[in-house]
């Protein structure tokens, strides 16, 4: 029996929503209780696998020793945690602090620089931050407010906008969020805002705001579109000469000051700035939108079609919290649906990041080879065209294995850039015996969340012991387990979180 | 055979991959979640053309590419950004439409398409797209791609359906291949269809001489107790080892045709073009173009796409040569633009589009249109070109034609197809 079947069977019949804090403790108990069930996945490694970038080594005993549910709530006070080492890590980036002006200042004939720092960064703190959910979430929050840093300069203006809308606001309020996008330069770039006044309005952030930002299709009529736009016109960035190069600002003469209608609520003339302000507040408090965000984020932690009870009860939590995202959070984690969730296909960041972590990579600079290996996987940060951002529908990845193949064995033979795997250490550091047999074993046990099934375990160790059991104090004997890693993280079991 | 690719038989690598094929569907239980179709080809046929699908993203603005000169609304509603007439002796020749039959023209930076236009192998179809009234990106995409307009529910695309409901003796893993990184929704449900980034680096890492054993393991473990991803599976092996077969760096395109290898576009119809040469069984390519959503600085930024999108289709067609006669080309976009042009020399979002279609055997004229003007009272929702030909006409005829599909009713469901005579027998 494989996992998938495994929690289907536990899943089934595990109740209605627990609205509430808290993990729900009937459902681990019933979790780790003996079954007649073979190879229950570990309930700590599920939660790691959906909170956090995958489980590095050690990880689920000392997760399993402090409580998952005080875990949880250290996740959702990031700013108590000390990220230092990981942050230390980012003294190279020198661009990812400065801000729009700043960077157009440095007069660059070629922002690439820029635009792979921030794709570093953010690599590199997906791996090594300790503040896991709060990266999973600014993962979530780049997608929902996606942005194609590509299109003019936007290559600079990504940068600011990751750090003062996405990081700010990753675990806040969500009308803060979308205030922060709607001003940023970043967003006022790429959907054209940055252009429209009165004369003809832009209407691609107007439509985009509500369509895929709030209150998603069907809540809105086309004349609600160019109303929206109308209110937003003279939302802008100030060229040189008003001061500050690429910031925000308002110009009163570009703005359509006469009333407006949007979604049935008046918007009296002269309203000036608050006109978009007002957009907002109604936009972010619309039932449609608590829908949205609900169903969303239980598609991130729960499913791609996620149980409707939990939308509803996440969608309530929304709406009584005034959109405050760690509230919501703790009606999806409370849920069994949640922890019995059935296993969601890793798209390739995922993928990629869970490798890593997996296998304790050291990483003294990281290199655009990286990069390189998930812009070809088709999930580079930041890169997705249009502004529906990456899709979080886990099926619609399923297709061509070969690139997480060969990142598994690239990886594993030093072959990806700047990327190191100390296997000898990592086993040390675990205590486990250094002996073909056990190492492979605790590594089903590390990937998996369980032993190995008896397939998996007949095609490994055959492969493993082919022409004899490896010797371990030899260099092809060494060579030998680190194939059969890279074939358990090519294995099924390690597509799925 | 030196400037094309080398090749094993192709009778050997068919073998092959139909016994890959028979395997993968003898032993997989299908989930229910996944879109990929199961159900027994309705029809067999032999092997009709090769069809390449490209899909311009982000709603191309068809009336600034295949341009109705003829029609004095046309400038009405675009002071700044039209294209000039043919005969317009005060506009610059960089700005004028390149006429086709004295109503329509084309985008200048179309110019390398010219020849091909004139000598039959190509036409447009204007006023055409989906019925949907959707002015969404995605929704509009979307349906296109399932060819249901206004239901999401179908799991598959029309290319998917079209290939698994049509059996032409053909297992190759390569029958259809989506150029990029992730599968187009078009080509979902197509059990053979795979996307690909770049033949030349599809092979497995790791040490060579244990690649046979990681290969075989790879089969165990995607066959063993979790059998969810073994179709994938069995399709990525299946795609390595034809691969393996062909060798694409050492390709060498015919008749001076010069790709540009620092453009995916080019690339994907370079690798077609190799594809085809090599005779592996390709029968279907989908092809995506971005930078199409002109809402500002349109006359600069279009003529940058159409500039890649005619130089890539030239190098394609000269490239093929002989071949040309067993390929069509179609070309979409999710929507047209409006017909008024918006403050920031851009269009917004609109309705009726063009596609265009080239290959061996097209209309004998350029463009096939039931204009419906655009006079004021005669656009659609306030100022949107009105639709009169449905993409799905054009699909079907292209399928039904060119590639021996008697069953378009499964590929476009609910749907009586309109012959326009876009292509001939």
């Amino acid at each position: 029996m494989n996992r998938r079947s495994f929690l289907k069977s536990v899943g089934v019949g595990a109740g209605a929503a627990a609205v509430g804090t808290g993990i729900n403790r009937e459902v681990i108990s019933a979790l780790t209780a003996p079954s007649a069930v073979a190879q229950p996945v570990d309930p700590v490694w599920h939660v790691l696998n959906r909170v956090t970038n995958g489980p590095r080594p050690g990880q689920v005993d000392a997760v399993k020793k402090m409580g998952v549910q005080a875990y949880l709530e250290q996740q959702l006070a990031p700013d108590k945690i000390d990220d230092s080492a990981s942050e230390a890590r980012l003294s190279e980036f020198t661009t990812i602090v400065l801000t729009e002006t700043e960077l157009l200042d440095l007069g660059l004939k070629n922002p690439g620089p820029v635009v792979v720092a921030l794709d570093s960064a953010t690599v590199s703190r997906a791996i090594f931050s300790e503040r896991q959910l709060f990266e999973v979430m600014v993962n979530f929050w780049s997608e929902h407010f996606s942005i194609w840093q590509e299109k003019e300069t936007d290559k600079y203006f990504k940068t600011p906008d990751d750090r003062n809308v996405v990081r700010k606001y990753a675990l806040g309020k969500f009308r803060d969020i979308l205030g922060a996008s709607a001003k940023s330069p970043a967003m006022l770039i790429y959907l054209d805002n940055a252009q429209s006044e009165k004369a003809h309005p832009n209407e691609n952030y107007g439509r985009e705001v509500m369509e895929l930002h709030t209150v998603t299709i069907g809540n809105y009529t086309e004349t609600d579109v160019k109303e929206v736009a109308r209110c937003f016109t003279g939302w802008s960035i100030q060229t040189k000469k008003e001061g500050n190069a690429g910031q925000f600002i308002y110009r009163a003469k570009m703005h359509d000051n006469g009333a407006k209608t949007v979604i049935g609520h008046a918007i009296p003339a002269g309203g000036g700035q608050q006109d978009g302000e007002t957009v907002l507040d109604i936009l972010a408090a619309h039932p449609a939108t608590a829908e949205h965000i609900a169903s969303k984020l239980c598609r991130r932690f729960i499913a791609d079609d996620p149980p409707q009870n939990v939308v509803t009860a996440a969608k309530q939590a929304y709406l009584t919290s005034g959109g405050d995202i760690p509230t919501i959070l703790r009606v999806i984690f409370a849920a069994p649906e949640f922890l019995n969730a059935q296993p969601k296909y890793k798209r390739p960041w995922e993928f990629v990041i869970s490798t890593f972590r997996a296998l304790d990579v050291q990483i003294d600079k990281l290199q655009p080879a990286v990069l390189a290996v998930l812009n070809n996987m088709g999930q580079l940060p930041f890169n997705y065209v249009t502004p529906d951002g990456y899709t979080d529908y886990a099926q619609l990845w399923e297709g061509n294995l070969l690139l997480r193949w060969n990142l598994a064995l690239n990886t594993l033979y030093g072959k990806t850039a700047g990327v190191k795997v100390d296997l000898n250490a990592l086993v040390k550091s675990q205590n486990v015996k250094v002996e073909p047999t056990a190492v492979i074993q605790y590594f089903a046990q590390h990937l998996y969340g369980r032993p190995m099934t008896q397939d998996e375990s007949t095609a490994l160790l055959a492969f493993l012991n082919r022409g004899g059991a490896p010797d371990l104090t030899t260099d092809a004997g060494r060579q030998r387990i680190n194939d059969t890693i890279a074939m358990m993280l090519s294995a099924p079991a390690f597509q799925y979180r | 055979m030196a400037r094309e690719t080398q090749t094993m038989s192709r009778r050997e690598m068919l073998n092959r991959s139909m016994a890959l094929a028979a395997l993968a569907s003898a032993q997989i239980a299908w989930p229910s979640w996944m879109p990929r179709l199961a159900f027994a080809p309705k029809n067999s046929a032999p092997r009709g053309d090769v069809l390449v699908a490209i899909f311009l993203r982000g709603g191309a603005d068809g009336l600034n590419i295949i341009v109705p000169h003829g029609d004095t609304a046309y400038y009405k509603a675009r002071p700044l950004i039209n294209i000039a007439r043919p005969d317009d002796n005060s506009a610059d020749a960089s700005k004028k439409a390149l006429d086709l039959d004295g109503f329509f023209g084309l985008h200048p930076a179309l110019d390398p398409l010219l020849p091909i236009f004139k000598g039959g192998q190509m036409t447009a179809v204007q006023a055409t797209g989906s019925p949907d009234p959707t002015r969404s990106h995605f929704d509009a995409m979307d349906y296109m791609e399932r060819g249901t307009p206004g239901n999401h529910t179908v799991a598959s695309g029309w290319l998917g359906r079209h290939l698994e409901s049509l059996d032409t003796s053909n297992g190759s893993p390569l029958r259809a291949v989506g150029w990029g990184s992730a599968l187009q929704a078009s080509l979902r449900g197509a059990v053979s269809a795979t996307a690909i980034k770049s033949i030349v680096d599809y092979h497995l890492a790791g040490r060579a001489d244990a690649a046979t054993d990681m290969l075989k393991t790879l089969n165990s473990l995607y066959g063993g107790d979790d059998k969810s991803l073994q179709v994938i599976a069995n399709q990525t092996q299946g795609v390595l080892d034809m691969v393996s077969k062909i060798n694409v760096a050492a390709y060498t395109p015919a008749n001076g045709a010069q790709y540009d290898n620092k453009k995916d576009f080019d690339m994907a119809l370079m690798q077609t073009a190799a594809l085809v040469k090599a005779d592996v069984g390709l029968e279907v390519a989908a092809i995506d173009v971005g930078g199409w959503d002109t809402h500002q600085n349109e006359v600069l930024d279009i003529a940058k796409e159409l500039t890649i999108l005619a130089n890539g289709l030239a190098n394609f067609h000269n490239d093929l040569g002989d071949h040309m006669k067993n390929i069509t080309v179609v070309v979409m976009s999710e929507f047209g633009r409006r017909v008024q042009e918006n403050a920031s020399g851009g269009t917004d979002h609109g309705h009726g589009n063009m596609m265009m279609v080239m290959g061996g055997h097209v209309a004998q004229k350029p463009v096939v249109a039931q204009w419906p003007t655009l006079a004021p009272d005669k656009l659609t929702q306030g100022g949107d070109l009105t639709i009169t030909t449905d993409y799905r006409d054009v699909l079907s005829e292209i399928l039904t034609v060119r590639l021996n599909n008697p069953g378009v009713n499964t590929v476009f469901p609910d749907f009586k197809p309109t012959a326009h005579g876009v292509v001939t027998k």
